[in-house]
């Protein structure tokens, strides 16, 4: 597992120079820029596609097959790139809840807890609905599927901070918004772990 | 030891390493109680198959040529007259065969190849 | 024991089917596999390999079958397929430390050897490497981790004769201890002849033989004769001729040639085209 991991952030480090420097113009600007919902989210929502590109070199490249005949088995192939998600997610999630809290914090804890727990959400949905969709099919027919998702997260990025909170605060639970959206996003993000190990099983490579 | 292998003469390269051993035992280049290369280093020293020397070593062995001490390896047996002369005279058995396939090229009887025989027998005497 | 041991493997596609095949790989030898373009060869070994699930049959690797201690087997199977698959971006050190990641008995300074024998550079990118260094980088990384069995899809392909001659005979080498063992297709038959134990003919899916390769070279042979003595001898000792305006040659079983007859040894490359031929 850790050999997977270390290729993913070998190619991560290799192919992703631009989308680096992309997200920390970003998180700077949205520390600036007061509260403008796009820069504070499209850091963690291009982190997120990070492993649906990855997994399409992967394909390119022959890895998938390739690795087939090593000592892992498709379950860890699997993880490995989750795993991933969960990394990368979390260390935008982090320098975004300091880029966020500087501006924020001050002034009152509800609105900062609101936006990291978008951020989760933005940073695991995407990936939930994609990554099954691409075990299962392959990356060139999930292409369009792809390119679905990433105008619906991104449209989501918009719609739900204003319509999102006030409808789970509306909800019928005594959990707060924030914390419903995290478990949700959390359970998704598992059902979606198991659901792509059981594609991967199958597939023929 | 010297093996030389020909791939184009036609002859199965077990029977050729089978014979240059044997011959070598016989003429005593290869003396009692030595050791021989093991199977597997000689098919890959040759650059030929493993079953292929694994065959000349169980023939040589069947013929009581060389014996097999476990976990040691292949030795040269000790020489026998009996076995010398049997070899000898599968050597005239070949010759003789060997006649006979170019007398049926050329079309020479027996009658022929009797009476070749006996001219060179007369110039040896 | 045997290395490889397959029975009546089965796999269907709309327009193609394999097998049922039987193959037996003893320990310690080489086996080659021959066929043409899409006889199978390669969905023979993606078979063995577990990357494409079989409709039928069932195979056992160095004595394991289904389930048994997979990763123990994939430990010590050292496997170059057709493309070597490493992400672009990697150069030689990175490939060294996720193998080393990966396999338990990675040997550092055996790839190290490699590398320098086969003249692969440090720091260059592997999408920069021509095709025949991206083979021979596979064949190190195969070779690093001590596996007792190399299963190899046309790992010469793409290389030239004199690089594909040292890793004929690194292959060679690899056997000299018995317990290792080499499953390797290729249509480059001329290296397949000067390695292989056993020669196993796949033509459109069904194993047309699979016997050693000296027995094979001393049972045939190539006979040139008028056609009326071909046609003198028995039907089934004649596997296949060619006939020109001043004669035939034929593949003939080497007992069935007349006596003083005009006969040459046979290579693999001829046997395995006439036979094509014949099928």
């Amino acid at each position: 597992m850790k050999a997977l991991l270390l290729k993913e952030f070998y190619m991560a480090k290799s192919y992703m120079r631009v989308f680096v420097a992309m997200v920390l113009i970003f998180l700077f600007a949205s520390v600036w820029a007061n509260g403008n919902m796009f820069l504070i989210m499209y850091p963690m929502i291009i982190t997120s596609m990070l492993p649906m590109s990855l997994l399409s070199y992967d394909e390119k490249f022959h890895w998938d097959r390739y690795c087939a005949a090593m000592p892992f088995t498709r379950s860890q192939v699997v993880s490995a790139k989750y795993i991933f998600v969960l990394l990368s997610g979390l260390a935008i999630l982090l320098i975004s809840a300091v880029a966020q809290g500087i501006r924020l914090l001050p002034e009152g804890k509800e609105e900062f807890f609101s936006i990291i727990s978008l951020l989760l959400a933005m940073g695991l949905t995407g990936p939930a609905i994609l990554l099954p969709i691409i075990y299962k099919l392959g990356s060139e027919r999930a292409r369009i599927a792809y390119y679905i998702v990433i105008g619906a997260v991104c449209a989501l990025a918009f719609i739900l901070p204003y319509d999102g909170i006030s409808a789970a605060g509306a909800a019928p639970v005594s959990i707060p918004a924030p914390l419903l959206i995290c478990l949700i996003s959390a359970l998704l993000f598992a059902a979606s772990w198991l659901l792509s190990i059981q594609f991967y099983k199958k597939r023929s490579l | 030891m010297n093996i030389f292998i020909d791939n184009k003469s036609g002859l199965p390269i077990y029977d050729q390493i089978y014979s240059q051993i044997k011959n070598q035992i016989i003429s005593g280049a290869l003396r009692e109680d030595q050791l021989l290369p093991s199977i597997r280093n000689l098919a890959k020293d040759l650059g030929i198959s493993v079953i292929t020397t694994r065959r000349a070593y169980d023939e040589l062995e069947r013929e009581g040529f060389i014996y097999t001490v476990a976990g040691k390896g292949c030795f040269v047996a000790a020489k026998n007259t009996e076995l010398l002369r049997e070899e000898n005279l599968r050597q005239i058995e070949n010759h003789l065969q060997a006649i006979r396939d170019l007398a049926a090229a050329c079309g020479l009887s027996r009658e022929n190849i009797i009476e070749m025989f006996s001219v060179i027998e007369e110039e040896t005497t | 024991m045997n290395a490889i041991e397959i029975r009546q493997l089965r796999k269907s596609y709309p327009g193609f089917d394999l097998g049922p095949l039987d193959l037996d790989l003893p320990q310690g030898c080489i086996m080659g596999l021959i066929g043409e373009n899409g006889a199978g060869k390669t969905t023979t070994i993606r078979l063995i390999l577990d990357m494409l699930q079989r409709d039928g049959g069932s195979i056992r690797l160095l004595g394991r079958g289904d389930g048994e201690d997979v990763m123990l087997t994939r430990e010590e199977t050292g496997v170059v397929l057709d493309e070597v698959g490493f992400p672009e971006c990697f150069n030689t050190r990175q490939v060294n430390n996720v193998m080393r990641l990966t396999y338990k008995n990675w040997d550092e300074a055996a790839y190290r050897e490699y590398l320098r024998r086969f003249d692969l550079p440090e720091g260059k990118q592997f999408k920069d490497f021509s095709r025949g260094m991206k083979m021979k980088l596979g064949i190190a990384v195969a070779l690093s981790h001590r596996p007792k069995l190399l299963i190899l899809d046309e790992p010469t392909s793409g290389l030239d004769p004199v690089v594909r001659d040292e890793v004929v005979e690194l292959f060679s080498e690899f056997t000299r201890d018995e317990s290792h063992s080499i499953l390797i297709s290729s249509h480059i038959v001329s290296d397949l002849e000067k390695l292989c134990d056993y020669i196993a003919f796949l033509h459109k899916g069904r194993l047309l033989l699979c016997e050693e390769k000296d027995l094979l070279l001393s049972e045939y042979c190539i006979l040139r004769c008028t056609a009326a003595e071909l046609n003198a001898l028995p039907k089934k000792t004649v596997k296949g001729g060619k006939e020109n305006p001043y004669g035939v040659t034929a593949i003939v079983r080497r007992d069935a040639a007349p006596a003083g007859a005009n006969t040459s040894p046979i290579s693999i490359e001829e046997l395995f085209v006439f036979m094509v031929k014949e099928a």
